[in-house]
C-alpha cells in the first residue's frame, strides 16, 4: 500500500507544485483585499479534490489493470486512495490553519480558539465531501464522476438554503451549535469510514 | 513434469464472446505461447489467470496455489508485461522503482539498474518521452526487477520493429536459463513464438484448437500443393483445412510423412505457425 501512495505522490508531484503557486497566489489576495475567512473555507477543499486528479491519471495511463497484477489487494488499492486524500485535506487544513493563526497574530485580531474551531469544521466538511465524491469516482469513472461532484457540492447547499430557518431555529442556541460543531469531525470520520466500505464493495466487483 | 501454472475448464462469457472451458498446462521451465487472432480469447485467457476478470468456470492454479485466494504469494512470483504501457507519463524510471519497490518484497534495485542500461533506457527521463519500444523494454525491466519466478507476457512484441524484438526475445531466452523460471505469452506474431516457445496453444473463437510441444508441431504437420486428383484421394481425417486457387489446392495436413509414403511425388512442405494458424482459422474445413 505504500508503495501505491508513492505512486501518488509522484504523479501528482506537478500538480502538486501548482497547487502551491495557486494557493500562495489565493492566500496573497484574499489578504489584500482583508477576507482571510474565505481561503479557510477554500484550501481544504481545493486540496481534498486532489486526489480526484489522481484518479483521472490513472484512467489516462491505464494504471488499475496493471496495479492489480501486483500483489496488492482491491482493498489496498482503496485504502491507498484514501489515505492519500485524507493527508492532502490535513495538509489543506494545516496550512489554512497556520496561515489565520499568523495573520491573526500579526494583526492582533481574531480569536485563536475561533480560528481552530473553523479549521475543524471545515476539515470535517472536506471530509464529509470526499465520503460522498469517492465511491461516485469509483462507481462511475472520473468522466461522469466529475458530474456527480458537483451534485455532491450543490445537494448540501441546497439542503442548507431549503431548511436554512429551521436549522436557524434548531441552532439559535449557543449550546446546541457548538455540539453539533465537536459532533462533526466524528461524523465526518464515520462517514469516510462507511465510504471505504461503499469504495471496496464497487472496487471489488469491477473488471479490468 | 512438473508444472507451475495449470488451467482447467475456463469459462468467462461476454455478449458477443464466449472463453469456452479452456485448459492447458505450462511445465516449469519452459515457454508457452498463446496464438490466435485477435479476438480469440488470448487476452481474456491471461486476465483470467490474474483474477482481473472474474471466472465463471473452471480452476486456475499458480505454483500449485489458487491465485484468488492466495493472490499476494502468487503475484509476488509473477512478472507481467501487458500490452499498453501503464506508467503514468510524467513518471521516470527511477520513479517506477521507488514505487515497485514499495510494493514488491523481492524488488531488486541492482538488477533493474542493469535492465535498464542493458535497454539503453535513461533512468531520470520522463515516459511520455520514451518511445513505444523504449516504453515497452521498461515493463518489461520492471517485470523482472523483483526476480519473478513466473514472466506473463500479453502481446510483448507486437507493434515492435525486428530489432527491438528480437532484443527482448534473448532477454526472454537468458530468463528461462534458470530451469526454476517459465514464461506464458500471448502473441500473434507467429515468427516470435517460433523462434522462443517450447509449446504452443492455439485459440481459437474462444477455444483451444490443440495445445503441442513446438517442435512436434513443426515436424508434423505440412503444406501439401496439389491438384484436383490428389486432393480427391485424401481423407478427411489426413487434412485440417485447405485453400483452392486457379492452379489447384494447397492443404494443411497433419502428418506430412504419412503423406509423402501415401503421394510419393506430392509436393508437401513444412508448415509454418503462421501457416497452421491460417488454414484452422481461414481455410475451408470441408
Amino acid at each position: 500500500m505504500k508503495g501505491l501512495f508513492v505512486k501518488d505522490l509522484l504523479v501528482l508531484r506537478r500538480y502538486i507544485r501548482t497547487m502551491a503557486v495557486f494557493v500562495l497566489v489565493y492566500i496573497l489576495v484574499f489578504t489584500l483585499i482583508d477576507s482571510a475567512d474565505v481561503i479557510s473555507g477554500m484550501v481544504p477543499l481545493v486540496l481534498a479534490m486532489m486526489s480526484m486528479a489522481a484518479f483521472s491519471y490513472d484512467e489516462l495511463a491505464k494504471w488499475d489493470r496493471f496495479a492489480l497484477t501486483m500483489p496488492v489487494s482491491r482493498r489496498q488499492v482503496v485504502g491507498a486512495r484514501y489515505l492519500v486524500s485524507l493527508c492532502f485535506t490535513l495538509l489543506g487544513t494545516a496550512v489554512t490553519l497556520v496561515f489565520s493563526l499568523g495573520l491573526g497574530y500579526l494583526r492582533k485580531t481574531g480569536d485563536p480558539a475561533e480560528q481552530l474551531l473553523t479549521a475543524y469544521v471545515v476539515f470535517a466538511a472536506a471530509l464529509g465531501f470526499l465520503s460522498l465524491v469517492l465511491p461516485l469516482l469509483y462507481r462511475f469513472g472520473p468522466e461522469r464522476g466529475r458530474l456527480f461532484m458537483i451534485a455532491a457540492f450543490l445537494l448540501p447547499t441546497l439542503l442548507l438554503l431549503l431548511f436554512r430557518d429551521s436549522l436557524a431555529a434548531l441552532f439559535s442556541s449557543q449550546e446546541v451549535l457548538e455540539q453539533a460543531l465537536l459532533v462533526s469531525l466524528p461524523a465526518a470520520l464515520l462517514l469516510l469510514g462507511l465510504s471505504f466500505l461503499v469504495s471496496c464493495r464497487v472496487y471489488q466487483a469491477k473488471e479490468f | 513434469m512438473q508444472s507451475i501454472l495449470q488451467v482447467k475448464d475456463l469459462v468467462k462469457r461476454y455478449r458477443a464472446f464466449t472463453l469456452d472451458h479452456v485448459s492447458f498446462s505450462l511445465p516449469k521451465g519452459s515457454i508457452l505461447g498463446l496464438i490466435g487472432e485477435n479476438g480469440a480469447g488470448k487476452t481474456t485467457t491471461l486476465k483470467l489467470i490474474l483474477n482481473l476478470i472474474r471466472k465463471e468456470g473452471g480452476t486456475v492454479s499458480l505454483f500449485g496455489m489458487d491465485p484468488v485466494r492466495q493472490e499476494r504469494q502468487v503475484k509476488e512470483q509473477i512478472g507481467v508485461v501487458l500490452d499498453e504501457s501503464y506508467f503514468h507519463d510524467t513518471l521516470t524510471p527511477k520513479d517506477v522503482a521507488a514505487v515497485l519497490r514499495r510494493i514488491y518484497p523481492g524488488w531488486d534495485d541492482g538488477l533493474f539498474e542493469r535492465y535498464l542500461r542493458r535497454f539503453s533506457l535513461p533512468k531520470g527521463q520522463a515516459i511520455k518521452e520514451f518511445s513505444r519500444g523504449m516504453k515497452k523494454k521498461l515493463s518489461i525491466a520492471s517485470a523482472l526487477g523483483h526476480r519473478p519466478r513466473l514472466l506473463i507476457l500479453d502481446e510483448a512484441t507486437s507493434g515492435l520493429d525486428p530489432v527491438v524484438r528480437s532484443e527482448i526475445l534473448d532477454v526472454f531466452l537468458d530468463f528461462i536459463q534458470d530451469e526454476e523460471h517459465s514464461i506464458l505469452l500471448s502473441s500473434h506474431i507467429t515468427s516470435d513464438l517460433e523462434k522462443i516457445a517450447d509449446y504452443l496453444v492455439f485459440l481459437h473463437k474462444g477455444r483451444v484448437v490443440f495445445e503441442e510441444p513446438k517442435d512436434d508441431l513443426l515436424q508434423r504437420y505440412g503444406v501439401l500443393r496439389c491438384g484436383e486428383d490428389v486432393f480427391a484421394r485424401l481423407e478427411r481425417s489426413q487434412r485440417v483445412g485447405y485453400r483452392r486457387s486457379r492452379f489447384g489446392y494447397e492443404v494443411l495436413v497433419r502428418d506430412r510423412a504419412a503423406l509423402r509414403r501415401r503421394f510419393p511425388s506430392a509436393v508437401v512442405d513444412a508448415a509454418t505457425i503462421e501457416d497452421i494458424m491460417l488454414f484452422y482459422v481461414r481455410g475451408e474445413q470441408q
